[in-house]
C-alpha cells in the first residue's frame, strides 16, 4: 500500500518543531508559528513568508484525524477564502486532508455546514460556463460531468486569505480564482479557474453529526447551520410518507361514494310554471321508507329577491311542515350570488302528502334587477345528501397536501442561494 | 485497499492483482500492481497516495514519435493530446508475484506521467536499456472496492 514517510522537522525559518502529516506528495508546508512557506520537495527551503494573517474561526485544526464513508483522513492544511460581490462579503475555510489510500482532498466548512470536495480529472462538456455566457442565457445552464447533469446554481471571483500547514500544490495568497458552481442529485460540481489552471472538483455533504464526531470536534465547537445546503436532500419520515398516501386514497375513497351517491332523486310531481302571484297547490306520494324527498322551488328572480310561503299537509290533513324560503339571485359582470333554485329537504313517512305554496313575494332590491314573475314546483324522492362527503373528501385532500408542504419549502430554501435569476 | 490475490472492482469491472512492485521516490513510495481482467487481459495498476491510474501496455507501433522528455512537454498518442504533468526517478524497492517483464530489486526507473484532458493518462517509464510506454485512465478512489 503505498504511504509517506511521516516525520517531524524543524522550521528551516523559525526553527519550530513541526509535523509532515500529508504524504509524499506535499509541494508546500506553510509554518504555523511564523508564516514562512517551505519547499517540502528540496529541504524545506524557505519560498515566501506570509505574516500578520488572521486565522480563521474552524471547528477542525492541523492533525485532527476522523473518517469519511469509513475512509480515515487527515487534517494537514488550512486555507479561509473570501468572495465579494454586490457589497456583500462571504467567508469560509478549506481544510486540505490527506488519506493514504484515497489521497487529497478537502473539507470545507461554509455557512456552518462542512463539505467534503475532491478534485476531478475528467472535464465537463461544455468545459466551463463564461461570465457572459450565464449573464446571456435565458435558461438556468447545465453541463454534463461523469454522465450527470449539473446545473447552475453560482459563480463568482474568490480570493484567499490564509494559508497554514500542507499542501499538495503551491497556493498563493496572491492569485485570485473564478469559481462556478452547480447542483447535480446528490453532489455539486465546482469548476475553478486559476491562472491558466482549470479544475474540477464534487463537492458532497457529508452526515454533519457524524463527521464531527469522528474528528472529536468539541460539542461547543460544533458550527450551526444557516438555512438550508443545496446539497441538503429533504428527509421525509416514513410515517409523514404513509400518512400523505392514506390522505390522499381516503380522499379519492370519499370522492368515489360521493358520486356514487350524488344525483337529484326521482320527481314524483311537479307544477307548471306559474305567475309568481298564483297560489300553487302540488299533491304526491312517499311510497319507499328511507329516503330523502326534496322540494325545490325555482323563480326567474334575477338581481332580485322572491318570498314563499310552503305549508305540507299528510292525506289526514293535518300539517306535517310549514317553512318559509327565499329565492336570491344577484349577477354583475364578473361575479354571481344565490340562486334561482332554493331547496328543502325532509324525511317524509311513506303517504299522501299537499304542498301549498301561497303569499308568494316578488322584489327588486338592486340596479338593473328584474322582478320574478314566474316559479315552478318541483318534488323528488330518493334524494341523498352528499354535502359532508364533499366536505370530508376537501380535508383529506388538504391534509394530504399538508404532507408536501415541507419538500416544496425545504426545496425552495435549498436553492436561496443561487444567484440565478429567471428574470 | 489494493492487496495481492484479493479481486477489486473498479466501475463495474473486475481485477486480480497478481503482481506487486513497490517504487521508492524518496519522500515516499507507490505501489505498481499486475491485475488480469476476467478475459485473462494484462493491466498495470497504479496506487499512489489516493491517485489510482488503470493502464494497458502500449504497443510500440502506438508509441509518441519525437517525444521530449520534460515537464509540461507536449505529445499525441492514438489522437489523444497529453502533456507531461510529472517526472519522477524511483527506486525498484520490492517485488512480489508475477509480472509480463523482469523487475530488478534496486533497480532505477524514471517515470514520465502525461495527463490527458478528460481523464487519459499515459506513462512512459525507462530504465537502463528498456523503455515502456502505457495508456489508460486515472481512476476516482472512490470508485475502487474489494469485491
Amino acid at each position: 500500500m503505498s504511504t509517506a514517510r511521516a516525520s517531524s522537522f524543524n522550521c528551516t525559518e523559525c526553527g519550530a518543531g513541526l509535523d509532515a502529516l500529508g504524504g509524499g506528495r506535499v509541494r508546500v508546508h506553510i509554518c504555523s508559528y511564523c508564516g514562512a512557506e517551505l519547499d517540502a520537495q528540496d529541504d524545506y527551503k524557505v519560498l515566501a513568508k506570509y505574516r500578520d494573517l488572521e486565522r480563521p474561526a474552524s471547528p477542525f485544526s492541523i492533525g485532527m484525524t476522523g473518517e469519511l464513508w469509513g475512509v480515515g483522513f487527515t487534517v494537514i492544511g488550512t486555507m479561509a477564502w473570501v468572495e465579494f460581490h454586490n457589497g456583500k462579503r462571504w467567508e469560509w475555510v478549506n481544510h486540505q486532508l490527506y488519506s493514504p489510500t484515497h489521497g487529497y482532498a478537502w473539507l470545507t466548512v461554509e455557512d456552518g455546514f462542512v463539505t467534503y470536495a475532491r478534485k476531478q480529472r475528467m472535464a465537463s462538456s461544455p468545459t466551463s460556463l463564461s461570465e457572459s455566457f450565464i449573464e446571456n442565457a435565458e435558461r438556468r445552464p447545465s453541463v454534463s460531468f461523469g454522465g450527470q447533469s449539473f446545473r447552475y446554481y453560482s459563480s463568482g471571483r474568490i480570493k484567499p486569505t490564509f494559508i497554514e500547514g500542507e499542501f499538495n500544490y503551491r497556493p498563493s495568497l496572491d492569485e485570485s480564482a473564478r469559481y462556478v458552481s452547480l447542483l447535480g442529485h446528490h453532489q455539486m460540481l465546482d469548476i475553478i479557474e486559476s491562472g491558466q489552471e482549470r479544475e474540477y472538483e464534487l463537492v458532497s455533504l457529508p452526515d454533519q453529526a457524524a463527521t464531527l464526531a469522528s474528528f472529536d470536534v468539541p460539542a461547543g465547537r460544533w458550527p450551526k447551520p444557516r438555512g438550508v445546503h443545496p446539497l441538503q436532500v429533504y428527509h421525509q419520515s416514513p410515517f409523514a410518507t404513509f400518512a400523505r398516501t392514506v390522505f390522499f386514497v381516503a380522499s379519492a375513497v370519499t370522492l368515489l361514494i360521493g358520486l356514487m351517491l350524488s344525483g337529484s332523486g326521482q320527481t314524483i310531481s311537479q307544477s307548471e310554471t306559474v305567475g309568481i302571484s298564483r297560489d300553487v297547490t302540488l299533491p304526491f306520494e312517499i311510497t319507499n321508507a328511507g329516503r330523502l324527498t326534496e322540494i325545490e322551488i325555482w323563480a326567474n328572480a334575477y338581481n332580485s329577491w322572491a318570498w314563499f310561503e310552503a305549508e305540507l299537509l299528510d292525506g289526514e290533513g293535518e300539517p306535517v311542515a310549514e317553512f318559509e324560503r327565499g329565492v336570491e339571485y344577484y349577477k354583475g359582470s364578473d361575479w354571481s350570488e344565490g340562486s334561482q333554485r332554493v331547496r328543502t329537504r325532509l324525511h317524509l313517512p311513506p303517504g299522501t302528502y299537499e304542498l301549498s305554496i301561497n303569499n308568494t313575494q316578488a322584489v327588486v332590491d338592486w340596479a338593473g334587477g328584474t322582478e320574478a314573475t314566474r316559479y315552478q314546483i318541483t318534488v323528488s324522492h330518493g334524494v341523498n345528501t352528499t354535502f359532508w362527503l364533499w366536505i370530508t373528501a376537501v380535508v383529506f385532500g388538504v391534509l394530504g397536501l399538508a404532507q408536501m408542504v415541507g419538500p416544496v419549502v425545504h426545496n425552495t430554501r435549498r436553492m436561496a442561494g443561487s444567484d440565478w435569476s429567471d428574470d | 485497499m489494493v492487496e495481492l490475490g484479493v479481486q477489486i472492482e473498479v466501475t463495474g469491472q473486475f481485477y486480480l492483482p497478481v503482481g506487486q512492485a513497490q517504487f521508492d521516490y524518496g519522500r515516499g513510495w507507490w505501489d505498481e500492481f499486475w491485475c488480469l481482467n476476467e478475459q485473462g487481459d494484462g493491466y498495470w495498476l497504479s496506487v499512489d497516495e489516493g491517485d489510482y491510474a488503470l493502464e494497458r501496455t502500449l504497443p510500440r507501433s502506438a508509441w509518441p514519435k519525437g517525444f521530449r522528455p520534460a515537464l509540461g512537454a507536449a505529445t499525441e498518442i492514438n489522437g489523444i493530446p497529453f502533456r507531461v504533468t510529472e517526472a519522477e526517478t524511483a527506486t525498484c524497492s520490492a517485488v512480489k508475484g508475477e509480472f509480463p517483464e523482469a523487475l530488478a530489486v534496486g533497480e532505477t526507473h524514471l517515470y514520465f506521467d502525461l495527463t490527458g484532458l478528460d481523464g487519459e493518462i499515459a506513462t512512459c517509464e525507462r530504465w537502463d536499456g528498456g523503455e515502456a510506454w502505457s495508456i489508460g485512465s486515472w481512476i476516482d478512489a472512490w470508485d475502487v472496492r474489494r469485491s
